[in-house]
């Protein structure tokens, strides 16, 4: 060996290593040592399709009312990712379901072929069983019914035409008690829309607007009201509920009512309010008829909070939002009213609220449901369709006798592509093409008209809901609603059915379109053609539907209106919690899991909660306070009891529950699913009662609940660390008050914001007259940068899963979680801050909560690319910390050096399970064992980019240095595109225009850990807060006393 | 000789079939110490490039007549280059455009044409091919005005050959259906591509450090984009 030296050693190692493996593959190691690939050509080329360049499709993904438009990223023949839409009417973002469907679309768990009786069969043999279920149900005079999630456009059409009515579309966790209160009030059914961008003051009475409730436009929106640049304000918002989750954590007010009083509370402020601003509408009656003092006593909140919302809801445009926890109380009616009542007492009729873009799809309350049960229990149900994702054996009380009833429909059809706990007792199994590989159209507000388009051909051999049923309808003969349609008009002679004309908008009377359409995308057209195109004015509807389609949607929305009242609602009383137990029982939906439909995607489980950082689980959140009284740690294990029974869970101490109750997530503990969700947490469902409020709707949080001590530990994971920032200034805040009055253009003058002071050198290289260890790295072109405002970001965790989705991130499960392995490169970090609430009824102490999303910070000094023994990290010449995989020995010498924690090892190898595998970014590698990762900035996107840019420039003969605009740049990592708030923006800093380096003038702008002096090339902003720690803005005379905000000048280093 | 022995013991087994399984994770790869990219079809080892690699091909392609005797470009067939990362093998129905009318008789167009109407692609080997963690891209390079042949080597000159032709004849019963029977009954189709340069790093590096094209295309900016050409993450990914 002697005289050889390193490198080619390792050369001669990296061959010979080689060529055994090859042999031990089976490859023939005479011929050549890398194995010879096969590549396939296309046989004809689609036509938008040039290999290893993405296509766009503008599709639209639905989860109850909430449709929102995105684009689909299609390589090769599948989708690979989900982007935002810009070109859609609707602030961009990528909802978490879009990401969640995507995964879904490639779960290994996935139906591929139709069953009947248990037995796999073919498409036809199914359709034709489901056809003559159809015929011989309404021969015997039964009903064919559906049962459904929230559907709009052309689907619901379709449905009601198949079911002949009968159709129910229920949610669970859903919206229909605003539908009702609204039917109350204003004599129609429909959700109120909203406009938070308006909204001074945003009073949310338990409605999770950040998280489930409602599209995720109320982000954006909620983020703009917040942004002291966009408007010359700062929306205040106050959360009333027992339990703060995701979205109750960004409140700056918590009025922690009693559970079941929150209706009481609403009415009492809407009676303040009318009273100061001399309201005398139709609505006068109901609020004199309401005594202030009852809502005291029931809410145990004080006059003087509710004098305090009174006072900030007078003050100017104000929205109350009903929903979430606090609206599934048996008062869940009285509780919508309530706040309608309130924001239009409050003069914000057509303002922040009313109608106009708002919601018309149907929407059933849970009445409608038992009507449905007691039907098939009496078996007069013949074909019971239930739609994907609606799982009701999972997700009713079992009181509901859903399960028992299935058993007495004669044919049950499910149209789901999962084995779920409902699916699993169908007589037939149709699994039907996922979100991407379907057409279709949603109308989430009135007006607003969404196109659905495939973005790949199905994977197996899905097909759509809506051909299943065109199909069905045809072959079991069911009576034409367009025939029926055209008897009528034309007084009992009878006309063939006749096709959609071709040409000319249709006439105003709207005809039933029927079966006729040959196939479900002719019907979605037929639809368009009669509803949306004569709203367009044009000529030529093939141009308009062209179009629509590549835009994604068409825009008519009529603008905000105040509701007329049409009838006077009568005050309301609280809503009881029973039960032997003395704990309120709040059952949330969780942020990614939802009401457990996603409780099967890995990325679902294994992206920590916003709130807990809990993974793969479900635990208890309970109050410190009572947690000691009952001698419970974290992560002890307790029994909880209701009068529905009885399950241990695992105990996450949180200050953000009431004392008196205990706060658990819907969507896990799922019996029949996939790989994922089995034997994941607990149902909480089990534990809940069957409870109504007055109009029929589900009131979840009924139950009262009693706690014991198991003695023994759980094994819940959390990726948190602690609760706070240990006062290392990472989440910091300014004074929201000085922000509105000044916006964040610091000044020298009295009274106004400075910049924040913090310690950017470390000083004892300071006092020694050293600035730096080494010089700078020049960036000539590019330093690309990001800023992340604190200020907007409201936790939702959408970033975190594009990651995962975009740089092919493996799950590692739960055991490597608590091992600290897990390999997500974006992480939102929550801490907290105590301050003390004013006007509370004894000085309790209440909690500041900053989400603040930490990845890379690509540092210019970054302590990683120094310890690295084989420059595997280094710094780029566009001031990115590169990361090259495959020079990458293992040492972990950079994770240990990185002070933010941003590397990630890769423990194993992961396999991605066929067809998961299919979703592998083919930008970006899929690392193997023994390799350190982290955030790039999404260099496969950046490079993609530049290489884009230089294209057009050559082509246009403008040479080949063709600078990225800051317009390209902005949402380009796929975390900041996923951000429906622009809480995360990338850009060039040195590029003066771009946000990131504009930031730095900011008087909120922060660094982490500056002091390091690492310089990262991450800006944070601060979070407004109308309870700043003392002198938190002023920066330097301040920073002695700051809580959890910046720190002073350190003696001593991190 | 002590090398090979220590790898081979290390590398077990190395069959795709016997991973791990979690119930709440990804399947664990068995443990392997080599750098391995495990996706597709195409278990690449990053030291194993070579010169000189000319598989077998199921159709002996003669590239020397398409640009030689019919004065073809590159890109008349390859009409991705320009535009994307691949340079794109052509889809069957560019050979089909002409060879519909062009050389019907050929047994190299009869075998084609049995896979163009069974609407199937012909399974073209690839010879020239980075490992899967590199980010290469045609366009960037035909766009720079590198010529095809700087990196590919002479293929105007490469022949497509069999040992046994038969000479042109109409379509028959007989005519082989596949390629693996083409190849018995013509023997193995070879000389269309050749693998002539190494494609291994320092060899990428020698052009990004030192081609003129960028000269040309940078003027004084030249240097600066030399910087980035020489950037580890111009490549990998």
């Amino acid at each position: 060996m002697a005289g050889l030296n390193r490198r080619d050693f390792l050369r001669a190692l990296g061959l010979t290593s080689g060529t055994s493996v090859v042999a031990a593959c089976g490859f023939d190691q005479n011929y050549y040592p890398t194995p010879i690939e096969t590549v396939l050509p296309y046989v004809v080329r689609p036509e938008q399709i040039i290999p290893g360049n993405p296509v766009f499709f503008a599709t639209t993904v639905t989860t109850g009312p909430a449709a929102f438009p995105v684009l689909a990223r299609h390589r090769e023949g599948r989708v690979v990712n989900a982007g935002s839409n810009p070109q859609a009417p609707l602030p961009p973002a990528i909802p978490k379901a879009a990401l969640l469907e995507l995964q879904r679309a490639y779960s290994p768990d996935r139906l591929k072929v139709p069953s009947a009786g248990g037995a796999d069969t073919t498409w036809d043999d199914a359709l034709s069983k489901v056809a003559d279920a159809v015929k011989s149900a309404r021969a015997a005079g039964k009903k064919v019914a559906w049962l459904g999630g929230y559907r709009s456009g052309a689907i619901v059409e379709l449905v009601n035409a198949f079911t002949n009515n009968e159709a129910v579309f229920f949610e669970p966790l859903g919206r229909d008690a605003e539908v009702e209160a609204a039917e109350r009030v204003f004599g129609k059914r429909f959700l109120p829309a909203y406009d938070l961008s308006k909204a001074r003051h945003v009073l949310s009475f338990g409605a999770d607007f950040l998280t489930n409730w409602g599209s995720v436009t109320l982000a954006s929106q909620y983020a703009s009201a917040r942004n002291p640049n966009a408007g010359g304000f700062v929306a205040r918002f106050g959360f009333v509920g027992p339990h703060r989750g995701q979205t109750g954590a960004n409140a700056d007010d918590w009025y922690a009512a009693t559970p079941g009083s929150e209706a009481l509370v609403a009415l009492a402020v809407a009676k303040i309010v009318a009273s100061s601003l001399g309201y005398s509408g139709p609505l006068s009656g109901t609020l004199a008829a309401f005594d202030v003092a009852s809502a005291i006593a029931a809410s145990g909140l004080t006059q003087a909070q509710l004098d305090e919302m009174a006072k900030l809801f007078a003050a100017g445009p104000a929205v109350a939002l009903p929903g979430g926890t606090v609206g599934a109380t048996k008062a869940a009616t009285d509780l919508a009213t309530a706040t309608y009542i309130l924001n239009l007492v409050g003069g914000n009729g057509g303002v922040t609220f009313g109608v106009g873009p708002s919601y018309s799809g149907p929407i059933h309350s849970y009445a409608r449901v038992e009507q449905l049960i007691a039907d098939m229990a009496a078996g007069t149900v013949g074909v019971l369709l239930v739609d994907d994702p609606s799982n009701p054996v999972y997700a009713l009380p079992a009181a509901s006798g859903f399960a028992e009833a299935l058993a007495k429909v004669d044919t049950f059809v499910s149209l789901s592509s999962f084995t779920s706990e409902t699916s699993a007792n169908a007589k037939i199994i149709l699994p039907v093409a996922s979100l991407y590989e379907d057409w279709g159209d949603e109308e989430p507000q009135d007006g607003l008209f969404l196109l659905r388009q495939p973005a790949m051909s199905p994977l197996y051999d899905g097909r759509s809901v809506g051909d299943v049923l065109l199909a069905t309808a045809r072959a079991a003969g069911l009576p034409d609603p367009a025939a029926i349609a055209n008897v009528a008009a034309d007084a009992g002679v009878p006309v063939a059915v006749a096709p959609i004309a071709p040409v000319a908008p249709v006439a105003a009377a709207p005809t039933a379109i029927g079966f006729t359409p040959a196939t479900w995308l002719d019907f979605v057209k037929a639809r368009w053609q009669r509803d949306v195109f004569p709203k367009s004015g044009e000529a030529d509807f093939r141009k308009f539907w062209d179009r629509s389609l590549s835009l994604g949607a068409a825009d008519f929305r009529p603008a905000l209106a105040a509701p007329e009242v049409t009838a006077t609602p009568s005050a309301s009383a609280a809503a009881t919690f029973d039960g032997p137990g003395e704990y309120y029982l709040i059952a949330y939906s969780h942020a990614f899991r939802m009401d457990g439909r996603y409780a099967n995607e890995p990325w679902a489980q294994e992206a920590s909660d916003p709130m807990t950082g809990q993974v793969w689980d479900t635990w208890l959140e309970i109050n410190p306070a009572t947690a000691d009284k009952l001698g419970l740690k974290d992560n002890d294990l307790v029994e909880v009891t209701t009068a529905q029974g009885a399950m241990q869970l695992g105990v996450e101490r949180t200050p953000h529950v009431r004392e008196d109750a205990v706060a658990i997530a819907f969507g896990n503990g799922r019996t029949a699913s996939g790989r994922y969700a089995g034997d994941v947490g607990q149902n909480v469902v089990k534990l809940l009662a069957a409870a109504k409020d007055g109009a029929g709707c589900l009131a979840w949080q009924s139950s009262k609940a009693s706690l014991k001590a198991v003695g023994a530990r759980a094994s819940l994971v959390s990726t948190f660390g602690g609760d706070t920032d240990e006062q290392r200034g990472f989440g910091v805040v300014v004074d929201a008050g000085q922000l509105a009055q000044y916006g964040d253009t610091p000044s020298d003058k009295p009274g106004k914001l400075t910049h924040l002071e913090y310690p950017k050198l470390d000083k004892r290289l300071t006092d020694a007259g050293i600035n730096d260890w080494y010089g700078l790295t020049e960036h000539p072109t590019y330093r690309f940068g990001m800023t992340v405002d604190v200020n907007a970001c409201n936790g939702c965790g959408a970033c975190a899963i594009a990651c995962y989705a975009e740089n092919n991130l493996p799950i590692v499960g739960k055991t490597n979680v608590g091992e600290g392995r897990e390999m997500a490169w974006i992480r939102v970090a929550r801490y907290e801050a105590d301050y003390a609430a004013p006007n509370r009824p004894e000085a309790t102490l209440t909690k500041d909560v900053r989400f603040v999303p930490m990845m890379c910070q690509q540092c210019g000094h970054a302590p990683c690319e120094s310890v690295c023994p084989v420059l595997a990290t280094y710094h780029t010449i566009d001031g990115l910390n590169a990361m090259i995989y495959n020079r990458c020995v293992g040492t972990r010498y950079c994770a240990n050096n990185c002070p933010y924690g941003a590397r990630r090892f890769n423990w194993h190898t992961y396999v991605w399970p066929e067809p998961f595998n299919l979703l592998l970014n083919p930008d970006a590698s899929a690392r193997t064992m023994g390799v350190m990762e982290k955030c790039t900035f999404c260099v496969q996107r950046i490079r993609s980019t530049k290489s884009a840019y230089r294209t057009h420039s050559i082509e246009n003969g403008n040479g080949f240095i063709a600078p990225v605009p800051d317009d390209a740049l902005r949402r380009l990592t796929a975390c900041a595109d996923a951000c429906p708030t622009e809480a995360i923006t990338f850009g060039n800093l040195n590029d003066a225009a771009s946000k990131p380096a504009a930031t730095r003038k900011s008087a909120r702008h922060y660094e982490l850990l500056a002091d390091l002096n690492v310089f990262p090339a991450v800006n944070y902003l601060g979070k407004a807060s109308f309870h700043p720690p003392e002198h938190a803005a002023h920066g330097a005379e301040g920073a002695e006393h700051a809580e959890g905000g910046h720190e002073p000048a350190p003696s001593e280093h991190h | 000789m002590h090398i090979v022995l220590l790898t081979a013991a290390l590398l077990g087994g190395c069959s795709p079939g016997n991973a791990v399984t979690n119930s709440d994770a990804f399947p664990i790869a068995p443990h392997s110490l080599l750098p391995t990219v495990m996706y597709g079809d195409d278990t690449q080892i990053a030291a194993g490039a070579v010169t000189g690699k000319a598989p077998v091909q199921p159709i002996a392609f003669p590239h020397n007549r398409h640009v030689q005797l019919d004065g073809l470009d590159c890109q008349y067939c390859h009409s991705a280059a320009r535009n994307s990362i691949h340079a794109g093998v052509p889809e069957m129905a560019t050979c089909m455009g002409c060879h519909s009318y062009v050389l019907k008789e050929s047994p190299e167009i009869k075998l084609l044409t049995q896979y163009w109407e069974r609407g199937e692609p012909v399974p073209w080997k690839k010879v020239n091919d980075v490992p899967d963690f590199v980010y290469f891209s045609h366009m960037r390079h035909v766009r720079a005005g590198v010529d095809c042949l700087e990196c590919h080597g002479q293929v105007p000159a490469m022949t497509g050959i069999r040992d046994n032709v038969p000479p042109p004849a109409p379509r028959a019963d007989t005519d082989p259906k596949t390629w693996e029977e083409a190849a018995q009954m013509y023997g193995p189709a070879k000389g269309t591509m050749t693998r002539e340069a190494t494609l291994q790093m320092g060899w990428c590096l020698d052009c990004h450090a030192f081609h003129p094209s960028v000269d040309t295309n940078y003027g004084d900016k030249a240097e600066l984009r030399r910087a980035e050409l020489k950037d580890c993450w111009t490549c990998h990914k």
